[in-house]
C-alpha cells in the first residue's frame, strides 16, 4: 500500500465547517440554555438544606407540606400572571394593591350591601380585570414605562381601598364575610379544601397526625389540600402549556423580545401586552378571593408588598426583567424557592439566622438581585428628571416607609393600621 | 419579475431608504403612483404591502435573538394543529419547514430550535430572508443588507440574494459601493440585469412611478 492512500484526503473547508456546525450538542449543554435551570438547581439545593438542618422541625410532616405550601402557593398564583407580563416586556407594580382592593370589594359587597357571594366575586374579578386593562391602556397610549404607570395604580389603588373602607364602615377591616358566604358554590372554589376524605383516610389509618385533645380530637390536623394550592397548580400548569405549546405564547414572547420587530410580522402587540396586564390583575384577585375566603376579613393593608415578591419569584425563576425571555415553570419554582426558605426560617428561628446559613442565602441574594438593581438604578435615572413636585407627591405616598405599620395619607397625616 | 436584482446606489441621505419605506409601505408617495402588475395601489401600512407580496428585510429589526429560529420564522404566522377543541402551536412542522427552507438557502441547522442570538449577522437575515419568500415574497427589499457585516458575512448574504433571486425579485440598497459591486459581478456572470443608480443625481432624478 503507497503512502499516499494511508493518508486522509484533503476535506474541504465547508465540509468541516458544516460538520462543526452540525455536531449535536450535548444534552446537559441543553439544559443549561433553559430559563428553568437555576431554579430547578436552587430547589434541590432550598430542599436539600432544610432536610439537613431543620428535618427534624416538622417541616416535612403534612402539617408543615400545608404551611410552605400554602405560601409558596400563594407566590405562585401571582407570579404566574407577573411572569407572563415579564416576558410580554411590562412590569405590573399594583398587583399588591390590587390584592387589597380585590379583597375590599369582595368584603364590601357581600357584609355591607348583602350581595351574595358569587356575584360579589365575579363583579370583583370584571372590576380588577378592568383596571388591569386600564393599565395597559395607559401603557400602550402614552408610551410612558409601565413601571411609572403601575406605579401610579400602586398609590392610586391603595389609597382607594382605604377610602371606601373607611367611608363606607369606618374601619379598615372588614369581618363576616365567611357567614355572608356560607353554601355558596363559587365561594367554596377559593376557601374550600379537597381531597378531604384522603386525609380522613390517612389519618384512620396513623399515617399522619390528628388531634389529641379539644372538640376535634381524632379528626386530622390536615384537612385537605387548600383550594389555593388547586389554582396554583392550575394557573401553572396552564400559563405553562400557553406559553410554549400555543400561538398565543409565541405572542407573548414576541412582544417582549423586540415590539417592533414583532409587529413588522403582524403581531398584535398591544393587544397582547394588555391582555397580559387584564391576566395580572385576575391572578391578583385569585389570590385575594382565596385569602378572604380563607380568613374570613378583608383588609386594607392586605397584599402590601406583593408585586415585589411576585417579581422576586419571577427573576429567581429564570425570566429576564427586560423581557422577551422566561419560563412559568421557572418562575413556579421560584415562588416555591421563596416559600420554603421564609416558612423554613420561621420555623428554624432566629438562631439559625445567626449561623452560617443566612451567609449563604447572602450569597446568593446578590445574584437574583442584580437584574432588579439594574432596573432599579435605570428608575432612579428616570426618576432624576422628573419634576420636584412629582417626587414630594410620591415621597409622600410611599407607604410602609413608618416602622409603626401607619399609612400615608395624601395630605401629610398618618394613619394606624392595625395588624393583619 | 422573478429573476432580477436591482441595486439602489446612493451617497448618505440620497433618500435610498426613504424611497425603499415607500415601496414597503412605511411612507406614502407625495406623488407619482406605485404599479404592481400593471395596477396602481396604495398602502396604508407595511402589512398592506406585505399582502400584495412585497416583503422588507431591515438590517436591525429583523430578528428577536432570544426566540428559536422557528418561532422566528413562522412569527405571526404560527401554524396551527387541533388536539380535541384547542389549537396548539406545531412545533413539528413549523420545525421541519423551517430546516427545508433554510437548507434552501444554503444554510444548515443544527435544530429548529436553536436561537437565532446563535447565528451569525449574515445567517439571521437569511432566516428573515427565507421567511419572507416562503410567505410569497414576490419582491424583497433589503435595507442596507451588508452594512453591519463582515466579508465573509456579506458574502454569504450576497449568495443568499443570489439564491432568493430564483423564486423573486430582488431589491437591495447600500452606501458601499464595494459591497455592491460584489453582487453585480455575480449577476452579470450569471446574465441577470442589473439596474444601478450610482449617482445621487440619478437617484434624485428616479422616475416617479415604476413597474415591479
Amino acid at each position: 500500500m503507497s503512502k499516499s492512500q494511508q493518508q486522509k484526503p484533503h476535506r474541504p473547508i465547508e465540509e468541516l465547517i458544516l460538520e462543526e456546525r452540525m455536531r449535536p450538542v450535548p444534552r446537559w449543554r441543553k439544559a443549561l440554555i433553559r430559563p428553568e435551570l437555576g431554579s430547578i438547581c436552587g430547589t434541590i439545593l432550598v430542599f436539600l438544606l432544610f432536610a439537613t438542618i431543620a428535618g427534624d422541625s416538622g417541616m416535612f410532616s403534612a402539617e408543615g407540606f400545608i404551611n410552605w405550601g400554602t405560601v409558596s402557593a400563594q407566590f405562585a398564583i401571582i407570579a404566574v400572571g407577573a411572569c407572563l407580563l415579564m416576558i410580554a416586556g411590562e412590569f405590573d407594580l399594583s398587583i399588591g394593591s390590587m390584592i387589597g382592593f380585590a379583597g375590599i370589594v369582595i368584603a364590601l359587597l357581600t357584609v355591607q350591601l348583602g350581595w351574595p357571594a358569587w356575584l360579589a366575586i365575579l363583579t370583583a374579578f370584571a372590576v380588577a380585570v378592568a383596571i388591569g386593562a386600564l393599565n395597559g391602556f395607559l401603557v400602550i397610549r402614552t408610551g410612558l414605562p409601565s413601571f411609572i404607570v403601575t406605579l401610579a395604580f400602586l398609590f392610586i389603588l391603595r389609597g382607594l381601598t382605604i377610602f371606601i373602607a373607611i367611608s363606607t364602615t369606618g374601619k379598615t377591616i372588614i369581618g363576616g364575610v365567611r357567614e355572608a358566604s356560607e353554601g355558596d358554590f363559587v365561594a367554596s372554589l377559593f376557601g374550600g379544601k379537597v381531597l378531604t376524605g384522603l386525609f380522613s383516610w390517612l389519618a384512620e389509618h396513623d399515617m399522619i397526625s390528628t388531634f389529641v385533645a379539644g372538640p376535634r380530637a381524632g379528626q386530622p390536623v390536615v384537612e385537605g389540600i387548600p383550594m389555593l394550592m388547586v389554582w396554583a397548580v392550575v394557573l401553572v400548569v396552564l400559563g405553562h402549556f400557553m406559553l410554549v405549546r400555543t400561538k398565543f405564547g409565541n405572542w407573548i414572547f414576541a412582544a417582549g423580545g423586540d415590539a417592533q420587530a414583532a409587529r413588522y410580522v403582524g403581531v398584535p402587540v398591544n393587544r397582547v401586552k394588555i391582555l397580559m396586564f387584564m391576566l395580572t390583575a385576575f391572578c391578583a384577585t385569585i389570590f385575594a378571593t382565596c385569602q378572604v375566603m380563607e380568613f374570613g376579613s378583608a383588609a386594607a393593608d392586605r397584599g402590601l408588598l406583593k408585586e415585589f415578591e411576585a417579581i422576586i419569584s419571577v427573576v429567581i425563576g429564570g425570566a429576564l426583567l427586560t423581557g422577551g425571555y422566561g419560563s412559568v415553570i421557572g418562575a413556579a419554582l421560584g415562588a416555591l424557592i421563596f416559600g420554603v426558605v421564609q416558612q423554613g426560617l420561621f420555623l428554624l428561628g432566629s438562631k439559625a439566622l445567626c449561623s452560617g446559613f443566612s451567609s449563604a442565602l447572602f450569597c446568593c441574594s446578590p445574584s437574583f438581585s442584580t437584574p432588579i438593581s439594574v432596573a432599579a438604578s435605570r428608575e432612579n435615572a428616570r426618576h432624576e428628571r422628573t419634576s420636584d413636585r412629582t417626587r414630594r407627591y410620591r415621597k409622600a405616598f410611599r407607604p410602609g416607609d413608618c416602622p409603626c405599620r401607619c399609612v400615608a395619607l395624601g395630605d401629610g397625616r398618618r394613619m394606624p393600621l392595625s395588624a393583619r | 419579475m422573478a429573476g432580477e436584482c436591482h441595486c439602489l446606489l446612493g451617497d448618505n441621505g440620497a433618500g435610498k431608504s426613504t424611497f425603499i419605506k415607500t415601496m414597503s409601505g412605511v411612507h406614502k408617495p407625495s406623488y407619482g403612483r406605485i404599479l404592481v402588475d400593471g395596477k396602481e395601489v396604495s398602502f396604508n401600512d407595511p402589512r398592506d404591502a406585505m399582502a400584495a407580496g412585497i416583503a422588507t428585510v431591515y438590517q436591525d429589526l429583523a430578528m428577536i435573538p432570544l426566540m428559536s429560529v422557528t418561532r422566528n420564522f413562522w412569527m405571526g404566522r404560527e401554524p396551527e394543529r387541533r388536539i380535541g377543541p384547542i389549537k396548539v402551536f406545531d412545533h413539528r412542522r413549523a420545525g421541519a419547514v423551517t430546516v427545508a427552507e433554510m437548507a434552501k438557502m444554503g444554510i444548515q441547522l443544527r435544530s429548529a430550535d436553536q436561537a437565532v442570538g446563535t447565528l451569525s449577522g449574515g445567517e439571521r437575515q437569511t432566516v428573515a430572508i427565507s421567511r419572507s419568500v416562503y410567505f410569497g415574497a414576490r419582491v424583497l427589499i433589503l435595507d442596507e443588507p451588508t452594512s453591519a457585516l463582515g466579508v465573509r458575512q456579506t458574502a454569504n448574504v450576497l449568495s443568499t440574494i443570489d439564491a432568493v433571486r430564483k423564486r423573486a425579485s430582488a431589491w437591495s440598497s447600500s452606501h458601499i459601493m464595494s459591497a455592491m459591486r460584489w453582487p453585480s459581478a455575480t449577476v452579470s456572470l450569471s446574465s441577470i440585469t442589473a439596474r444601478r443608480w450610482a449617482l445621487r443625481s440619478v437617484v434624485r432624478s428616479m422616475p416617479n412611478s415604476f413597474r415591479i
